[in-house]
């Protein structure tokens, strides 16, 4: 019996070298070498000046080509439960390679470590606003959530309504503070602020102050509010959202070239998801392939910061001339809004603006109409265009 | 104290910790195994899940009926009383496996490509199909008809370090109805597995794969057998798949229940003797709702329960999580 089965296996062995190979195989890999030492770490921690690199995660099933990374810049966090500040990602990529990547802005929040012990691993939970890329060339946008993350070991993100963001905000918040109480310390000096962030409704500032196409954003602090809020009572969020967002923009964005990659192949992917797909919800990156790590130019320009009065930018796009603009506007309530949109057909672009519009001004009446206006515009009844 | 009294402490306390380490793997072993076996004895005497609506529970009356007779013996399963099939080997293996044997190559060749180290293949000189009732031509069956036959699957694990080979022989015994090819409507089919397990050596060899603990080696000679059971409505469309899934020796006595809502939906529940398990929705053949686990007890140890949202095939964090 022994003797058939190493027979038919060296066989099975045979077929499998002559299949072709797995076009996923090349999808961001292989892993680069970290590019971020233990004293590069230390300086963030002691300045609070951010950092650019490269972090390698271990994944223990996958080989060390294949283990997971995160590339693009650092930030200073605070970690409540091991009342120390930590290096954890802020805008970048987290590269999975040959299943997916998760790119966007990266918030982290800390939880319960086990700190009576010689060897503190902090432990703590990821949420990225941003889009996953797969090796069949999609990218979707949304919210994806890593929780129970042990430093230094690999990330599973997982999709998340912004229904859940919610929620798991609230009940961080709350965890953490009811431990910093029963720590009897200060308020955190530094640090993300939970008791200001729930005044603000936190799950708009971290899809509001996502490094994404206007668009994207909308649409998902759209998502949010009506998710979270139910009928659409829900002024106070969608302002919140609207203020971080236009925070948000400028500097370097993720999604228009303004940072760039050593992981393989991603700027070339990131160039053609801009040029072909724009701010929709659902684009296409396109073949998954090694393109190098330079280039990577972006057709459409990232959402400009609020102006005063209208500022129009256009750029060539795939489908027609992608424009930009700051769409201010006053509500009945006497409050003001400037928000970045952007979009290629004119008829489009006026359904954008009434519902942003709509929406921002919580006029509840007219949010059925301005889906409706959004869909025989652009075909979407969120005013993503087609 | 002199040098030699110092050395024969100190040989005498290594031994001792040998000693005191070798017990204590062993009384672990033992515990472990005892956990296991209680385990697996209050699953049996626990019985079957009972159904009020009469197909699911003729189900359950028809296995508890069949199951008394044949256990997890494949020797029961009537291979030795049937006529052979006049079949070629691939005629054979699509009436044993339900496909061709290029399309379990692909799919074989499909996971290697997803699972670092693996590779499948299934003998085909292992088929054998006999008639125990019914027509079986050289098409195979055709019409009702009851056959019996053998399939032999091959499966390596390769990592660092280890290199695992397990040839598992399968003997089925399928009542089905056979319509150009294909089985149609109710079916009944028996499946009884038994695994040897290899490693490979360095100079490339097969050396069976026996472990000092004896009750690991124990466990992977045991027998599986799935009794399944596929009941259609009255138009012929699936309305109930019953699976019963039996090992005694690791105390395996599950039963899942799939309720096939519509042509798109289905409802699953499982159970382990008669508690209930899990729980969960598809949609077109991918999960799509809420995946309840509920809780259990292990060696006397709650083991919480838990429940995720799927959609479309794709795990979400979500507070409410359609089925539809």
């Amino acid at each position: 019996m022994a003797a058939d089965a190493l027979r038919l296996l060296n066989q099975a062995d045979g077929l499998k070298a002559a299949a072709p190979a797995d076009p996923a195989a090349g999808f961001l890999s292989p892993t680069p070498a970290a590019t971020i030492a233990d004293e590069d770490y230390a300086r963030v921690l002691r300045s609070g000046i951010p950092l650019q690199g490269i972090q390698v995660r271990d994944d223990p099933v996958a080989p060390a080509a294949l283990d997971p990374y995160f590339e693009g810049s650092f930030k200073r966090t605070h970690h409540v439960y091991i009342g120390e500040d930590l290096v954890t990602y802020d805008k970048g990529v987290y590269a999975m390679p040959g299943q997916a990547a998760y790119v966007g802005t990266f918030t982290y929040f800390g939880q319960p470590t086990q700190t009576d012990v010689a060897f503190v691993f902090p432990k703590g939970s990821f949420v990225v606003v941003g889009k996953k890329l797969t090796p069949d060339g999609k990218a979707e946008t949304g919210i994806y959530i890593a929780e129970d993350a042990v430093a230094g070991f690999a990330l599973r993100f997982v999709k998340a309504t912004p229904e859940y963001l919610a929620d798991f905000e609230r009940h961080h918040a709350r965890a953490a503070d009811a431990y910093r109480r029963q720590q009897a310390e200060a308020a955190a000096n530094g640090g993300f602020s939970f008791g200001q962030a729930l005044a603000l409704g936190l799950g708009a500032a971290v899809i509001g102050g996502a490094d994404l196409p206007g668009l994207d954003k909308m649409q998902l602090g759209q998502a949010f509010v009506s998710d979270v809020m139910g009928g659409g009572d829900g002024t106070a969020l969608m302002s919140s959202f609207m203020g971080a967002m236009q925070g948000a923009t400028g500097g370097e964005s993720l999604f228009s070239g303004g940072m760039d990659f050593q992981a393989p192949g991603l700027n070339g992917m990131l160039a053609n998801l801009m040029q072909g797909n724009g701010a929709g919800a659902g684009g296409t990156v396109g073949a998954a392939g090694n393109s190098g790590s330079g280039g990577g130019g972006a057709a459409v320009p990232a959402p400009t910061p609020a102006p005063a009065s209208p500022g129009v930018s256009a750029s060539a796009g795939g489908a027609g001339p992608a424009r930009s603009e700051s769409y201010s506007f006053s509500c009945p309530s006497g409050a003001s809004y400037s928000i970045p949109i952007s979009y290629r057909q004119a008829a489009c672009g006026e359904a954008m603006k009434n519902f942003a519009r709509v929406y921002s001004c919580n006029l509840i009446g007219d949010f059925a109409a301005a889906g409706q206006r959004c869909q025989q515009a652009c075909g979407n009844a969120q005013c993503a265009e087609k | 104290m002199n040098t030699r009294c110092r050395a024969l402490l100190a040989g005498s306390a290594l031994l001792c910790a040998v000693f005191v380490l070798g017990a204590c793997q062993s009384m672990g072993e033992g515990m472990a195994e005892s956990a296991a076996r209680a385990r697996a004895e209050r699953y049996a005497a626990q019985g079957n899940p009972q159904f009020s609506d009469p197909q699911l529970q003729a189900v359950v009356k028809d296995f508890e009926a069949r199951y008394a007779v044949i256990g997890v013996d494949a020797d029961r399963l009537g291979l030795d009383q049937g006529r052979p099939c006049p079949v070629s080997k691939a005629t054979a293996f699509t009436v044993m496996k339900g496909m061709s044997y290029e399309a379990y190559q692909k799919i074989q060749l499909d996971i290697a490509a997803k699972v670092p180290g693996y590779t499948g293949i299934s003998d085909p000189d292992a088929v054998r199909v006999v008639s125990l009732s019914g027509f079986c031509g050289e098409n195979g069956p055709q019409g009702p008809a009851v056959i019996v036959g053998t399939t032999r699957d091959i499966s390596r694990y390769r990592g660092e370090g280890y290199s695992t080979v397990t040839v598992s022989d399968t003997v089925s015994r399928i009542e089905a109805t056979w319509a150009e090819g294909q089985r149609r409507g109710e079916q009944t089919i028996i499946s009884i597995i038994r695994s040897a397990q290899f490693k490979e050596t360095g100079d490339g060899q097969l050396a069976e794969n026996i472990q000092d603990w004896d009750y690991l080696n124990e466990i992977r000679d045991a027998p599986s057998a799935n009794y399944t059971y596929l009941v259609p409505k009255a138009d012929g469309t699936p309305r109930y798949t019953v699976s019963f899934g039996r090992n005694p020796t690791i105390g395996t006595y599950t039963t899942t229940v799939a309720e096939h809502l519509d042509t798109r939906l289905t409802y699953t529940r499982t159970w382990q003797g008669t508690e209930l398990l899990q729980e969960n929705r598809m949609k077109d053949g991918q999960l799509h709702g809420w995946m309840i686990i509920h809780p259990t007890v292990y060696d006397g140890t709650q083991i919480p329960g838990r429940r995720d949202c799927y959609q479309n095939g794709e795990l979400v964090k979500a507070l409410e999580c359609p089925s539809s």
